[in-house]
């Protein structure tokens, strides 16, 4: 039994002088679970993820893994510990897919800063494993947005994180993809242990993919829980100041939510 | 990979011994190949009179040349790491010591230092190094500071504000030099890469500030790669991203100023030499950073010795000759990339 979890804690943060983006947030992310953020445009999501990074400093509250304070951590013993997908991911076209997935074994690297035979191991492990060997040798200019999203996953891998935060994993890929990178996200999480955060649009395929959801609106958290508990009509009109009808839908019995075109 | 590597390095090598030994034998006085190689033998193997030649042979030998060519490579090697450095940090093709303005505020520095007499002091030449890097450092802190946003530094303010302050040093240095004229020609000629005299005083002084600065820089190559992935990923990635950026924006101004304060405002060697390079041996800074030190080398050596040549006994400028090749090639280089992205 683990019970290793990813604590936040009345967190709030914000940029220098302005008000708080975020506040009194409280989340817990169970290792080899996902859950789903989910919130209107500008709601804090993207904000949370820097500010459990440490990124955007916080101005009160803590984020702890296992009972240790992450965020006192040096900056390689974060990220040995938590890997970020972002959602917008800046690849330098001169670099291999092989190159970019080797730069998430960074924290691990010596002073001299040389790769070493288990560095090479865990890559091409990796690059197997997420359908991306044989294209290890392509630069990143010529590949699409679903092969750019798997390279920039297996980066995030190769950091071997028990903490994974995807902003948006599945903005901008079609429907298939959108199903192969969730899918490979819940293996991923349950068989190496992972806690995953992930940020998303798609309400419906929240309900499908997440094991919880976390619904936030102008920087606070106005639900948590199981979907069913989570995604009722009142929460979601509330988050997103629209009306949003929530029905079940007969083939998964779960809440499947529409909106009034009106 | 690695064998392209070996590959290109020992080609790299072989041409800056190459180009090296060609500028110390070629110049306006012509010195026979057996009378250069029996003096060198007898520089190396400590004998003497081996030859009668003449004593003005070894003067301008050992004297003149060899010290100029040791400065241009010295000079070379700093700009084109420099520049390769500062197009790492801020993840622009195009940023070098000239864009984003270190170079105009070291060139400040240095005219400061030459027009208002500073040299007459016991520290002597080495003055015009420290001015410059003290211009540099004041030139990039203001530009850093000026283009901050949130903590973050854009590349996109940076490159802006360093143009416009970088254009303000400029404007400076030309008021400074009319206000002066009596110093005029002196500082025209340092500013265009023609420093001559001095022996091997420069060398001496330069020599620490690069080597410091070309460690400093080696040693922090990797963080330049994870710096691609934007300054967020680098700091998720574990990378100190303030400190390293402290560290090499000073070591590649550190660069600069030396660069400067000898061989005056010689453009392109920054933009092109790490271009070039990236092209054959790809972007891994770890691997960049050395090539860059050799290419650099070898690419002023040879502008320097064309200068000092082509129009014989007038020598030019070194940095007319940099930017008449780089300008055309630099033209290829964009039309090269415009196919590409077709």
């Amino acid at each position: 039994m683990n019970t290793q979890s990813l604590q936040i804690s009345n967190v709030t943060a914000k940029y220098k002088q302005n008000a708080p983006i975020i506040s009194n947030i409280n989340l817990e992310i169970r290792r080899s679970k996902l859950l789903a953020l989910l919130g209107p445009n500008g709601a804090g999501k993207s904000t949370l993820i820097r500010a459990i990074t440490g990124v955007l400093p916080l101005s009160k509250g803590s984020i702890t893994f296992d009972n240790h304070d992450i965020l006192s951590l040096s900056n390689r013993n974060r990220a040995q510990i938590i890997s970020v997908v972002p959602q917008k991911s800046l690849l330098p076209d001169h670099f291999t897919v092989r190159d970019i997935v080797m730069l998430g074994r960074t924290p691990y690297l010596n002073f001299l800063k040389e790769e070493t035979e288990h560095d090479n191991m865990i890559v091409d492990s990796l690059l197997s494993e997420i359908n991306l060997y044989s294209i290890r040798n392509q630069t990143v200019n010529n590949l699409s947005g679903g092969e750019i999203q798997r390279v920039v996953i297996a980066r995030a891998l190769a950091q071997e994180p028990k903490i994974l935060l995807l902003d948006e994993p599945t903005a901008h890929l079609d429907i298939k993809y959108q199903t192969v990178i969730i899918k490979a996200l819940q293996d991923l999480a349950s068989k190496n242990n992972i806690a995953v955060l992930l940020t998303m649009h798609d309400i419906n395929q929240a309900i499908r993919s997440a094991d919880s959801i976390a619904i936030i609106s102008k920087g606070q958290i106005i639900a948590t829980g199981t979907p069913h508990d989570v995604c009722t009509s009142s929460n979601l009109s509330e988050a997103y100041e629209t009306k949003i009808h929530v029905s079940i839908d007969p083939r998964h019995k779960l809440p499947f939510i529409s909106v009034d075109n009106q | 990979m690695a064998k392209r590597s070996l590959g290109v390095a020992i080609t790299l090598i072989i041409l800056l011994c190459g180009i090296l030994i060609l500028a110390i034998a070629i110049g306006s006085v012509k010195i026979p190949p057996k009378i250069i190689l029996e003096l060198f033998l007898e520089r190396l193997l400590l004998i003497e009179n081996v030859n009668n030649s003449p004593s003005k042979f070894a003067t301008i030998l050992f004297d003149i040349r060899m010290p100029r060519v040791v400065l241009m490579a010295l000079t070379g090697a700093s700009l084109a790491t420099a520049g390769a450095t500062y197009q790492g940090l801020f993840r622009n093709p195009l940023a070098d010591p000239y864009l984003v303005g270190v170079a105009s505020g070291a060139g400040l520095g240095a005219t400061i230092a030459i027009n208002m007499n500073l040299i007459d002091n016991p520290l002597g030449l080495s003055t015009i190094t420290i001015a410059a890097f003290i211009g540099g450092i004041i030139t990039t802190s203001i530009v850093v500071l000026s283009a901050r946003i949130n903590n973050t530094t854009p590349v996109t303010t940076m490159l802006l504000s360093g143009i416009a302050i970088g254009s303000f040093a400029t404007a400076s240095t030309t008021l400074i030099m009319l206000r002066h004229p009596d110093g005029l020609q002196k500082a025209f000629n340092w500013m265009l890469g023609a420093y001559l005299g001095g022996g091997w005083t420069p060398v001496k002084i330069m020599f620490p500030y690069v080597m410091l600065g070309i460690l400093l820089i080696y040693f922090n190559a990797y963080a330049l790669n994870v710096f691609q992935l934007g300054e967020e990923q680098a700091h998720q990635l574990g990378i100190n991203v303030e400190k390293l950026k402290i560290i090499l924006i000073s070591a590649a101004t550190l660069m600069t100023a030396a660069a400067v304060s000898f061989g005056g405002l010689i453009g392109f060697v920054g933009l092109i030499v790490p271009h070039i390079l990236r092209t054959i041996i790809g972007s891994d800074y770890r691997k960049l950073i050395v090539f860059c030190m050799f290419g650099g080398a070898s690419f002023l050596v040879l502008s320097d010795l064309i200068a000092r040549n082509i129009m014989s006994p007038q020598e030019l400028p070194v940095g007319i000759i940099t930017a008449l090749s780089g300008t055309p090639f630099f033209i290829f280089l964009l039309r090269k990339l415009k196919k590409s992205v077709k």
